[in-house]
């Protein structure tokens, strides 16, 4: 445990800005192999649907992206492509923990999400028509990601001044 | 305001002999919404279908489906993007109608029917030679005819496969169970190795039962004469004569895929005659004569007089305003600008007739939503001129155009939003020529708490529209208590909330927020008629309505989401510039090139991705906090009775083309 209390500044914002990629990565890759799993057997059957799935499938995509601009924004918050950064170990937690609401709500959101387009891609599978409705329901999980990014992004711009 | 169509309710009554003719009249005009008529008096019924017509018709449509299915599995769409654009038949309207009379057809059915079963066959035959292959290679060095190892006289043969690992102990169990018992390997395959078990008759069925508890699988082939390895090359053989059949099928079935289109539209054609039929269950009628109602729009009312007197002058044609129980199906009808936000409406559900078409008060609402969360110039402009060639150069379906016209106003909001925030395609400002090279109006990334209380006090401009245009419709319905009790109050807590945060006096909260409470609970008015206990119980039923306003303040939370999804477009946007930077500096134009993938497949992915995220949250936004405040989708949209034509262009002059791109 001695390497933790030995942690840089920068360590420990770089540690958060994986945190929220990793996170998100993973809720995403969950997310869409759920949906693609399900969008798959459908387009099996008729594959006049896949344009109409495509996007159910490319939707929990997005919580990837919010910890890959995460991490981003960390990159550029503590000043990590000017060159090599000063951070105390106390500013490098909070940039962390900054980073926390990204990479735990896009985990469970992206896997959740996925689930619930599930449903969506059954919806367009018996009624194609309702493609448009099918799109709402996973967009309401999607919320709680967007929040997440938010309160990271907010978190970061305080911390970081 | 009012963009929902005016309807009128048609009533038809005629002699009943024109009941055919009306019926294909009324599908010609393709305006009339037909509803079921109910009129329970005796001698009326309803005018008889012919069963054994429908059922014919039934067959028929059968036939069709199945060439269409048939030929469509070797039919290539001509259009681009096929995957997400449905390919259109052209016909002209008299080909169209030529296709109910079958002609050619049986002969087209016939042979796409033997195709179909000859390949059937096929693949059940090549099937079974595989198996057979599959089965017969651990025997294969064999040198013994299959028709010897049945059983001879007194010795009896038992030819299968057993599992390789378990072979010595079986070996030992049947020597245990039976005497006089031979076993001769005849060879392996993968993790089976082949037997051939011989023993007197008598003996046969103790060896049989010791074999079936060890996973012994009797071989099947034993109906052959020849020598194992004759045999599979005898199969080879026959597999490659099927495969030589199915070619010539298979090519038979490419020279026939030029029926596909006329198949495509004799099933509309046909289902088309059906509905003709099945339409008259909704009719009544006497012996005499027959009545039929239905809705119109009231602009079609002349054209829909003038035709059916045109049939009959001695039709009985009536007009009614609905009343307020009726069930009246809606039709929108809009500006040619407000056209592509029905779109909406639509996703949604159409309004109640008489209710408030909300299309034109999300328009706006949902052209600066998207345009927020796109937020970039360049992304808007490619997005309008690609959405352009789309819907001007494919031969998309109606629908899917208004869908282009509703991204390209998006597209428009986009290059607005982007202006103002000087984003083109995410540059830096030192990247861009001088004349771009302004001020910005606001940069999304320095001042992103600006641009949160932004979107939150649009949230809050939002909310409290869908709020006033509720207390619009109650007050127009003559509703004013409820109007006051749900929403005028919530309004006085939201400002009196507001005044107290302006004004650091929390004295205004106190008394507007009492006001509010008598109004929630209908304090006063229990107090004027005299019912204290019921004004005490209003005054907890209006602090528990208190409780309600938390509501709309995760409402006017919600809508910060636009500025992380702008947030989200720009900064992958930049991610994408700075790789192709980074990698642009390679040598022998390598750098270039790299540079410019990089740039062209990551922009795309982003404002694809982006597009849809924009679209759904805007959509969200309107549906969940702008509609829960004010609106209820819940009737049948206007559905005219008309010829069917799903995957049809049907052209009135005699011009033909089909799929791809109208020339």
């Amino acid at each position: 445990m001695d390497f933790v209390w030995q942690m840089s500044g920068v360590e420990w914002a770089l540690l958060g800005a994986v945190s929220a990629a990793i996170g998100g990565g993973i809720g995403s890759s969950i997310g869409i192999a759920a949906v693609s799993g399900a969008a798959t057997g459908v387009v099996s059957e008729d594959s006049s649907k896949f344009g109409r799935l495509l996007p159910l499938a490319a939707m929990p995509g997005t919580q990837g992206i919010y910890g890959f601009i995460t991490a981003l924004l960390v990159f550029i918050f503590i000043g990590l492509f000017e060159g090599d950064p000063a951070l105390t170990a106390t500013e490098g937690i909070r940039v962390f923990l900054s980073c926390l609401p990204v990479a735990f709500v896009c985990l469970v959101s992206g896997i959740y999400q996925g689930v619930t387009a599930i449903g969506s891609v059954g919806m367009v599978a018996r009624r194609d028509e309702e493609a448009g409705k099918a799109l709402i329901f996973p967009a309401l999980v999607e919320t709680y990601a967007v929040f997440s990014l938010i309160l990271s992004v907010l978190m970061l711009t305080i911390v970081t001044g | 305001m009012m963009a929902i169509a005016s309807m009128l309710r048609i009533e038809v009554i005629g002699h009943r002999s024109l009941i055919a003719e009306t019926v294909t009249l009324l599908q010609d005009i393709g305006v009339v919404d037909i509803a079921r008529l109910d009129v329970e008096l005796e001698g009326i019924n309803r005018p008889a279908l012919d069963s054994s017509h429908c059922q014919e018709l039934d067959e028929r449509i059968a036939r069709a489906q199945f060439v269409e299915g048939f030929l469509g599995r070797y039919h290539v769409a001509d259009v681009p993007f096929k995957a997400f654009i449905s390919e259109k038949i052209h016909l002209t309207e008299d080909e169209y109608e030529a296709l109910r009379l079958d002609e050619g057809f049986p002969e087209l059915y016939r042979e796409c029917e033997e195709i179909a079963a000859r390949l059937a066959r096929i693949d059940r035959e090549r099937a079974r030679l595989e198996d057979l292959i599959a089965e017969l290679a651990p025997w294969k060095a064999v040198d013994v005819e299959i028709s010897q190892l049945r059983e001879s006289g007194r010795v009896a043969f038992l030819a299968g496969t057993v599992p390789l690992v378990h072979g010595p102990r079986i070996r030992q169990e049947l020597r245990e169970a039976a005497a006089d018992v031979a076993v001769d390997e005849a060879g392996r395959a993968g993790d089976r190795e082949a037997w051939v078990v011989m023993a007197y008759q008598d003996r046969i069925d103790e060896a049989r039962s010791v074999l079936a508890t060890n996973g012994f699988e009797e071989a099947s082939f034993l109906y052959l004469k020849g020598r194992p390895a004759a045999e599979i090359a005898r199969a080879r053989e026959g597999l490659r004569n099927i495969a030589l059949e199915q070619v010539e099928l298979t090519q038979r079935a490419r020279e026939l895929e030029s029926e596909y289109g006329r198949a495509v539209g004799r099933v509309q054609a046909l289902l088309s005659m059906r509905d003709a039929l099945t339409i008259r269950d909704n009719f009544v009628a006497t012996e005499q004569a027959f009545a039929l109602e239905g809705w119109v729009p009231g602009r079609m009312r002349e054209a829909v007089e003038e035709r059916l007197g045109q049939l009959d002058p001695s039709f009985e044609v009536v007009f009614k305003a609905p009343e307020q129980t009726d069930a009246v199906p809606v039709a929108l009808e809009n500006p040619a600008w407000l056209r592509p936000f029905e779109v909406l409406t639509d996703l949604y559900g159409r309004p109640r007739y008489g209710d408030i078409d909300p299309t034109p008060l999300l328009a706006g609402f949902f052209f600066l939503f998207f345009g927020l969360c796109i937020g970039d110039a360049g992304y808007g402009a490619v997005l309008m001129i690609a959405c352009y060639l789309m819907k001007s150069r494919l031969d998309v379906a109606p629908g899917v155009k208004r869908f282009m016209d509703l991204m390209i106003a998006g597209g428009l909001a986009s290059i607005i939003i982007g202006v103002l925030t000087r984003s083109y395609f995410a540059l830096p400002a030192e990247s861009l020529p001088t004349l771009l090279r302004y001020e910005p109006l606001i940069d999304p990334l320095r001042d992103i708490v600006w641009m949160l209380v932004a979107s939150v006090a649009i949230g809050v401009v939002h909310v409290l529209f869908g709020v006033l245009v509720n207390v619009y419709r109650l007050i127009k319905s003559g509703d004013w208590p409820t109007a006051v009790q749900d929403d005028i109050s919530s309004l006085l807590l939201l400002a009196a909330i507001a005044i107290a945060a302006l004004t650091q006096q929390a004295m205004w909260l106190a008394w507007i927020g009492a006001v509010a409470v008598a109004l929630k609970g209908r304090v006063v008015e229990s107090l004027i008629a005299r019912k204290f206990k019921q004004a005490l119980l209003g005054v907890g039923k209006g602090l528990v309505g208190l409780y309600g306003i938390t509501g709309y303040l995760s409402d006017f939370l919600s809508y910060t989401r636009l500025v992380a999804l702008g947030l989200a477009s720009l900064l992958v946007g930049q991610v994408m510039n700075t790789l192709a930077e980074m990698v642009s500096g390679a040598p022998w134009g390598i750098g270039l090139v790299a540079a410019a993938l990089i740039l062209v497949i990551g922009h795309t992915f982003n404002i694809v991705i982006n597009i849809l995220g924009a679209f759904v949250h805007s959509a969200r936004l309107q549906f969940v906090e702008f509609f829960g405040k004010f609106y209820e989708a819940g009737t049948s949209n206007y559905t005219p009775f008309s010829r069917r034509s799903k995957s049809l262009v049907l052209h009135p002059a005699a011009v033909r083309k089909e799929g791809g791109k109208p020339s």
